[in-house]
């Protein structure tokens, strides 16, 4: 699953539907907007770019690190403190593989995916 | 020919929405760089370094695909393009 979504999500749905017999080891990553004396966060995507860039990672990544699955939600929208930004699950044959495909597939998609956050914060807003 | 120029976070802020630019036949995806650079002076800062190289970690796509040729100047822009300027990305 790869979604750009302004909704919530569910972590538990996300994990039970990766889950499968072949798969001993699921590992998820849940970025979240971070206390930095902010009072809120928006990011914004070019949604189309954005999607083709990130079902690019989840294939390179399953090949690479020979993966099962990668499912990854990436909100847009206007995020409070604490919100979930970003979740990554990973399922392969044994941790190693998911531990390290999992953190691949985050670096790429701060690298690769046309994605933007803007802090805001009392004093103004700053694009990060 | 028309072209349609998307732009997005901070550029967004700074330039408008997308818009759409007539330019000359033969025009590059430079010579679109240039002429919003003269309509939004702000961005041109953003757009290009002090060399006239394009600007640290901004990715220019025509047609939603990355430039075959990195410099700009020798990317023929056609009627219906899409270009698209963004700034360096933060996602994640």
């Amino acid at each position: 699953m790869i979604e750009i979504s302004k909704d919530e999500f569910s972590i538990e749905e996300v994990v039970a539907g990766a889950k499968r017999p072949d798969a001993g080891a699921v590992v998820t990553f849940l970025g979240t907007v971070r206390d930095d004396g902010i009072s809120g966060m928006e990011v914004e995507a070019y949604r189309e770019v954005a999607l083709e860039e990130l079902e690019k990672i989840q294939k390179e990544a399953m090949e690479r690190f020979d993966l099962k699955s990668v499912d990854v939600i990436h909100r847009v929208g206007t995020l409070s403190v604490g919100d979930e930004i970003v979740l990554i699950v990973c399922t392969a044959a044994h941790r190693s593989s998911a531990f390290r495909g999992c953190e691949h597939v985050l670096e790429e998609i701060k690298r690769r995916a046309p994605i933007w956050k803007k802090e805001i914060r009392a004093e103004g807003e700053r694009w990060v | 020919m028309r072209v349609k120029v998307r732009v997005f976070a901070k550029f967004r802020e700074i330039a408008g929405e997308e818009t759409c630019l007539d330019m000359k036949e033969g025009s590059t995806i430079g010579g679109l760089l240039d002429a919003i650079s003269a309509s939004h002076p702000e961005l041109k800062a953003y757009l290009f370094n002090s060399d006239g190289t394009v600007g640290d970690g901004v990715t220019i796509l025509r047609n939603r695909k990355g430039l075959e040729v990195p410099d700009p100047q020798k990317t023929a822009l056609e009627e219906g393009d899409e270009v698209a300027l963004l700034p360096p990305f933060s996602g994640g």
